[in-house]
């Protein structure tokens, strides 16, 4: 059994994909521009075959109750993890009064040999953005530099 | 970390299992117990030969708690209810346990008869250095001395205080030390005045001959031997009870078992057999009639060759020892007659209002205060005369165990199910499996109840009518609740678990109780998919381990019930069946039920707070494996401790496969 250490979210999520943003009308709108930000970072055949048939898994992914939103999906063509980080300034509002105030975007390879790394980012995600205030006011380089500390 | 949600653990039923000791001494209580009155009842009913049948008896014991072996490793919750029923279906299994019950009302009676009378001889002999008289005949002193124990253990179970078996395994310690001093000091006395085999003398009195004098047959050779060998067949009580310990018997139960059964034949053997063979060789015959018939073992401390004051002293060390086994036996039948009357009227043989619970005491109290009341007028109605109570018992045993070893071979035949242990003396012929050990004793106890039938008249009146009326109630009640209950339910055997509403205050109490080195938690959902929980009991030792099994009722609001009735059928399929596997596997698992909103959290917050090192799923048919574990993977960043530096295996299991992850 292999054991798990913390992850640097640095390691995926590059300073220029994150984006600090308002004005969303709904999920999908939310991920699309997510994805849209990481766009330039992979080829076009995986971003391709994201919007034919991974999109729409996306949007159904689960919205936490502290705000965070983590749409993810595992893709056999990525070589790579590609990630995106949006930070909402008022939050997007939900049915049944969920709101997402951070939206972290995440495709990672459909291999098994990732597939540790990629539950340990996930973790890394949920424990950045814990506390979603706290990013609230920041800079996109302030939240890279945050980050990167912890 | 994360505000806790509002957790309610609503139940907490540890399952925890016991020693193959524990189990014998419990066995042995309602077994050894016969010791005390068998071998006067047999000497009166037939002669001086009494003590080699009461010997034989013991040693047909052994080979029938084999046979027990073998139900007990196709059926976790056996008895003869349940084997007879698999064998040759409902009509003879409600027959059976016709009869049974028969005998579950007499041995409370017989038990607490015997006692007192042992406890009014002492009066007689210990009194008048008191300089106190009681003008009171040892039989009435019995008499109100039963009712006052049936009522004991009457209000007992009606409060649900069930004994425990440390308390078992005291007595037994004890009675075996008794026991051991009988024996030295009898083996002494041979010694001294020398040492004569009993005579293989049979001589039946009227009584005893029964209806064979009426039929005018001759009651010598094999039938004489017959004969003798039924009339002792009142030594044997509680083989049942072996078979209704077996599910609380622990990992490798059947191994366990096994010790169990050697422990109870042992015993059998040394305690009941020696000791009434000891008798016999040291008291004289007519003393044994004229004087102990109702106390024999006293009366053998009486002939010891010992000094006046050592005698009076084992005396009353023999009727300590008594009471203890004895008062354990009455308890026994009134638990086991209620637990069949309740394994009946699950299965829509009885209607289940007398199953209605206690408002207080949630004991099912209507059975038990039939039971214990048709016992005190048993009682009433025998004027503390042991051998009438002693000349009705042995009908449902006997007929009981022929169903038993029958349906066994049967079930053989049948190719039913997987046996991890056989009777021996089995003959391969071809693709054919003859069962020759277990048809020779199956000869053996029919031919014996056959001639009770003959002899018994008392019994035999009294359990057929008994066991008829029982029968026809049993049918009325089944045509009655058909439809009512699913009475072809193919869990039927299996008695609904009630299940000990211990609400805790916080979940900290909870973990106070689990001291072990290793902790493994096992969240549960699905009745049918609990492969995971099966992989922990075969992988792990609960000597080491807590075994948690989680049941997270999910609840969007705080409108929380915390009725176990309020429960789904589904989620009490799900604990019955936690229940089962665990009783299969013989190991200890705590059962806990938590109302939350965010299962995935709540596994998490319960792994960390209570330092389990392992979580153990079943794959989730709505999510799959790598969904879980992304999901997990999440709340485990919202809920690890920044203090954290232990680690949680997470083990996801179906099938055959599984997939690991390890949070640190």
């Amino acid at each position: 059994m292999k054991r798990t250490e913390t992850i640097g979210l640095c390691s995926v999520l590059k300073e220029k994909n994150i984006v600090i943003k308002e004005g969303f009308k709904n999920i999908s709108e939310l991920v699309d521009f997510s994805l849209s930000i990481i766009y330039s970072d992979i080829s076009d055949e995986v971003f391709k075959k994201i919007i034919e048939t991974k999109k729409e898994q996306m949007y159904l992914s689960t919205v936490f109750d502290n705000g965070l939103f983590i749409p993810h999906i595992k893709i056999d063509l990525a070589k790579d993890f590609y990630a995106s980080l949006v930070i909402l300034k008022n939050p997007l509002i939900l049915e049944e009064n969920k709101k997402i105030h951070i939206c972290f975007t995440l495709i990672s390879p459909l291999n098994k040999k990732f597939f540790e790394k990629h539950l340990k980012i996930l973790s890394s995600v949920a424990s950045t953005f814990k506390n979603p205030d706290d990013f609230k006011n920041l800079t996109p380089l302030e939240v890279y530099n945050k980050i990167t500390q912890k | 970390m994360k505000k806790v949600k509002k957790i309610f653990i609503l139940s907490t039923a540890v399952l925890s299992f016991i020693s193959f000791w524990r189990a014998a001494s419990i066995v042995i209580t309602d077994f050894g117990s016969s010791a005390y009155y068998a071998g006067g009842i047999a000497a009166k009913s037939y002669g001086p030969a009494f003590p080699y049948f009461i010997f034989m008896v013991m040693i047909l014991a052994g080979f029938l708690l084999m046979a027990y072996v073998e139900s007990s490793s196709l059926f976790t919750r056996g008895g003869v209810y349940v084997v007879v029923k698999n064998a040759f279906g409902r009509t003879l299994a409600k027959l059976g346990v016709s009869s049974l019950l028969f005998d579950y009302l007499l041995t409370g009676p017989v038990s607490a008869v015997s006692a007192g009378l042992y406890i009014a001889y002492l009066f007689e002999v210990i009194l008048p250095y008191f300089k106190i008289s009681i003008e009171l005949s040892p039989r009435f002193i019995a008499v109100i001395f039963s009712l006052i124990v049936i009522f004991y253990f009457w209000w007992e179970n009606i409060k649900g205080v069930r004994e425990s078996s440390s308390k078992n395994v005291k007595i037994v310690v004890f009675t075996s030390v008794v026991g051991f001093l009988l024996i030295v000091f009898s083996l002494y006395t041979l010694f001294r005045k020398g040492f004569v085999l009993p005579p293989f003398q049979i001589s039946f009195t009227d009584e005893s001959l029964g209806w064979i004098k009426d039929i005018g047959l001759n009651p010598v050779g094999l039938l004489g031997i017959i004969m003798a060998f039924g009339q002792s067949i009142l030594a044997l009580s509680g083989l049942e009870t072996l078979a209704q310990v077996f599910r609380e018997i622990e990992d490798p139960k059947v191994e366990n078992l096994k010790k169990s059964v050697l422990i109870i034949f042992s015993f059998g053997i040394l305690f009941t057999g020696l000791l009434t063979f000891l008798s016999a060789a040291i008291i004289p015959y007519d003393k044994i009639i004229n004087e102990y018939a109702e106390n024999l073992l006293s009366g053998l401390c009486m002939e010891l060759a010992l000094p006046y004051s050592l005698k009076i002293i084992m005396k009353i060390l023999v009727v300590i020892s008594a009471f203890l086994m004895l008062v354990g036996a009455v308890n026994t039948s009134i638990l086991g007659a209620n637990g069949i009357l309740n394994r009946v009227a699950e299965d829509g043989i009885l209607p289940d209002k007398i199953r209605k619970l206690h408002p207080k005491y949630g004991t099912t109290y209507i059975i038990i205060t039939v039971v214990a009341a048709l016992q005190s007028i048993i009682v009433i109605l025998s004027g503390g005369d042991v051998f009438i109570l002693g000349e009705a018992y042995a009908f449902g045993v006997l007929w009981c165990l022929t169903l038993d070893v029958l349906s066994l071979i049967v079930l053989r035949i049948k190719k039913f199910g997987e046996r991890k242990w056989k009777f021996p003396l089995n003959i391969n012929i071809g693709r054919y499996e003859i069962p020759v050990g277990l048809i020779l004793l199956f000869l053996v106890v029919f031919s014996l109840a056959f001639v009770n039938i003959f002899t018994k008249k008392i019994a035999t009146i009294g359990g057929i009518s008994f066991s008829l009326l029982l029968y026809i109630i049993f049918t009325y009640f089944e045509k009655k609740e058909e439809g009512k209950v699913d009475i072809h339910d193919i869990n039927g055997d299996v008695e609904d678990e009630k299940v000990n509403i211990n609400t805790e205050d916080d979940i900290n109490s909870l973990f106070k109780k689990l001291t072990k080195p290793n902790k493994i938690l096992v969240p549960v959902r699905n009745p049918n998919n609990l492969s995971h929980l099966k992989y922990v009991l075969e992988n792990f030792n609960d000597d080491d381990t807590d075994i948690v099994v989680l049941y997270i009722k999910v609840e969007k609001g705080y409108e929380i019930a915390f009725n176990f009735d309020k429960l789904t059928s589904d989620e009490k399929e799900l604990f019955k069946n936690v229940i089962l596997m665990a009783e299969k596997y013989g190991k200890t698992v705590n059962p806990v039920i938590i109302f939350s909103n965010n299962p995935f959290y709540i596994i998490l917050y319960l792994a960390v707070s209570g330092g389990f090192n392992r979580i153990c799923m079943g794959v989730s048919g709505s999510l799959g494996a790598e969904a879980q574990l992304e999901n997990l993977a999440v709340e485990w960043g919202f809920v690890r401790p920044n203090d954290f530096n232990s680690k949680i295996e997470v083990n996801i299991i179906w099938e055959s496969r599984i997939l690991s992850y390890s949070l640190s």
